[in-house]
């Protein structure tokens, strides 16, 4: 069964009196333990697929399941239950909150989890060591540098262990040395199993995904699966 | 419940984020509310007093029949006197009456060992102690005894005490002269205090000396007409009947006749009532100005710091918060700032209060009321909760996409 699945998915926005198809039937099955880069130009549609796809926004028309349950058009309550317990989100911008410490930013989806883990306290400490920032528990982001910023909002992205790990440009802040280190951790949770949808403009980004979906004008440009990817992509 | 501790952490740490925002925010809130326990305090020692000064004179339960004195030649057609058929008439028909007062006033010389006190002298019978709310301090009241062998026996207020003995003087037992006769003292009343701006407003009650109604009558000043007949109606839920019905039987008994009025407390009470009404309204008012304005103030911060923090907003929903914990984080912030301010502003207060008994000692010093600190705790949560309402629901209906966006 896939983690996400979406079945002609659209999204109609209106800005005054013009109407902007963002997604134009969209159908999209990302399978559990799958590692995919959403790859398209500005204003390919690729944000708005990226909004659906973490539960911040509802779409216009068609189906969208999760785990094999229909939740195309669920109210704010139910999609912040549902970011809060089966997504991570990882941004670009790392959003980081400031006067937080790295314990406490880590900390933050426990307190909006509606079954908050009763091991929280524990598990903070294996996810910082997961990312390797055990040792800067209580700095404050603005002592932090861009990479280590961007380990504490992975951290962060797998206290409440969700299904999937939804990063958007994750390394678009960062230097090229320091965004490897930090692709190459994504790949090292892929290897634990874990889901993860990385939306990029970035090819090289991108390479170190097993699957690309390419989005252009609203659609799926060319749908590729797994065993496809697989073969195209030297490692 | 987990939610609310959690946003009043949350709260506090923005609070100490911000401090001298905070400061200034807080200070009307702490202002409004000092100024109401303190303002509560001032009315409630006033009142005090006002109450126990009007007890001290008989309170409600009250109501005396004065003799009045005729200004014009028509005193032989028109003036009748109270007399002791009216004392007897009220015992008869007048069931609740559970105390009956008869009284004759007269201003005289007292005077012993060489000291001479001008005071008045009252000619009373038992019940004068309960109607008059008197109590000894030493040896025994007028007894029915005394005015039925007409006895020259007196008890003396403390101001006749002062005046007339020396410090440690033994009075019980002692012989005062009053307008030239010896009289046996047998009892002296308790010392009345009762500041008010600065005077004794219970003095009056010290200035007196008590003889058995009879001796007054047949040995002071050989007449009988009374100054006044004082009742104390057995509960104030039936003083209006007691004054209709003795307002019928001082009626019946003087043809017609004027020469007496019917006195009781209600007037003094209504004026009281409507004084401390219009001193709470003046005092409540400027308190409420100041928490209005610190309401305000308070919604001004959270709405410029909701702009601020957009962003924060943003981040929180996309970890999963939804409205609800948006909006306990925001009115909670609303809620620590005006709290904090409150509880400044009561314990303020509270000393303020403290303060003033002392320096008002002889001045209707304020007393500390609990309702004051509760009423301005309350308030305080509750401007917190009205001023972080708005801020509250504006940030918890963010859209996390545009949040996100905002920067």
């Amino acid at each position: 069964m896939p983690v996400i699945e979406f079945q002609n998915v659209s999204k109609v926005y209106k800005v005054g009196q013009v109407t902007v198809r963002a997604l134009d039937g969209v159908d999209l099955k990302i399978e559990q333990g799958e590692f995919v880069a959403i790859l398209g130009p500005s204003g390919s549609g690729k944000s708005t697929l990226m909004h659906l796809l973490g539960f911040l926004d509802t779409p216009t028309s068609g189906k969208v399941f999760v785990e094999g349950q229909e939740l195309s058009s669920c109210g704010a309550i139910e999609r912040a239950k549902i970011r809060a317990e089966k997504i991570g989100f990882i941004f670009q911008a790392f959003n980081l909150l400031p006067r937080l410490n790295v314990l406490r930013n880590t900390l933050l989806p426990v307190s909006y989890s509606r079954n908050p883990n009763p091991r929280a306290r524990e598990r903070v400490w294996e996810v910082l060591d997961q990312v390797g920032m055990r040792d800067r528990a209580h700095h404050r982001p603005n002592q932090l540098s861009g990479g280590q910023k961007q380990r504490v909002a992975i951290a962060r992205a797998l206290i409440n262990e969700p299904r999937i790990i939804l990063a958007d440009e994750p390394t678009g802040n960062l230097d090229s040395q320091t965004a490897r280190t930090i692709l190459e951790l994504f790949a090292e949770l892929h290897r634990q199993g874990r889901t993860i949808i990385v939306v990029t403009h970035d090819a090289g980004v991108a390479s170190y995904s097993k699957r690309q979906i390419h989005v252009l004008d609203g659609k799926i440009a060319d749908p590729t699966t797994p065993a496809e990817v697989a073969a195209a992509t030297p490692r | 419940m987990k939610n609310l501790i959690a946003g009043l952490s949350n709260g506090f740490a923005e609070v100490w984020a911000h401090k001298l925002r905070s400061l200034l925010t807080m200070t009307c809130v702490f202002l409004g509310v000092a100024s109401l326990v303190a303002v509560m305090g001032l009315l409630e020692g006033l009142v005090t007093s006002w109450e126990t000064w009007f007890a001290e004179f008989g309170g409600l339960e009250k109501v005396s029949i004065v003799a009045e004195d005729s200004v014009d030649d028509q005193r032989q057609i028109l003036f009748s006197t109270i007399t002791m058929q009216d004392v007897e008439s009220v015992r008869r028909l007048c069931r609740d009456a559970a105390f009956i007062s008869p009284e004759i006033y007269t201003e005289a010389l007292t005077a012993h060992h060489g000291k001479f006190f001008k005071v008045p002298v009252q000619g009373v019978s038992r019940d004068a102690l309960t109607v008059s709310k008197y109590a000894l301090s030493q040896g025994r009241f007028i007894t029915d005894a005394d005015s039925l062998g007409y006895e020259n026996v007196a008890v003396l207020g403390s101001a006749a005490v002062d005046a007339l003995y020396e410090r440690n003087e033994k009075v019980v037992g002692s012989t005062v002269y009053i307008k030239g006769q010896p009289f046996y003292v047998v009892g002296v009343l308790k010392r009345y205090v009762l500041m008010q701006e600065g005077l004794n407003v219970l003095n009056e009650k010290n200035q007196i000396v008590f003889i058995p109604l009879a001796t007054m009558q047949k040995k002071v000043l050989g007449k009988p007409e009374l100054s006044s007949l004082n009742v104390k109606v057995r509960q104030v839920g039936a003083l209006s009947r007691v004054k209709t019905q003795l307002t019928n039987l001082l009626w019946q008994n003087h043809r017609g006749k004027r020469g007496y009025k019917l006195d009781t407390a209600e007037a003094m009470m209504e004026t009281m009532h409507k004084s401390r009404r219009s001193y709470f309204a003046v005092g409540g008012g400027v308190a409420a100005v100041s928490l209005l304005v610190g309401g305000l103030g308070i919604m001004n911060l959270m709405l410029a710091s909701i702009n601020e923090r957009v962003r924060e907003i943003g981040i929180r929903k996309a970890l999963g918060a939804w409205g609800w914990d948006i909006f306990v984080q925001f009115i909670a912030e609303a809620i620590t700032l005006s709290l904090l301010g409150g509880l400044a502003g009561a314990v303020f207060g509270v000393g303020l209060i403290k303060y003033l008994q002392t320096a008002m000692a002889d001045s209707s010093p304020p007393i500390l009321s609990p309702n004051a600190v509760i009423v301005g705790f309350s308030i305080s949560v509750a401007i917190g909760v009205l001023s972080g309402l708005y801020p509250a629901v504006r940030a918890s209906k963010l859209d996390p996409i545009e949040a996100l966006r905002y920067e």
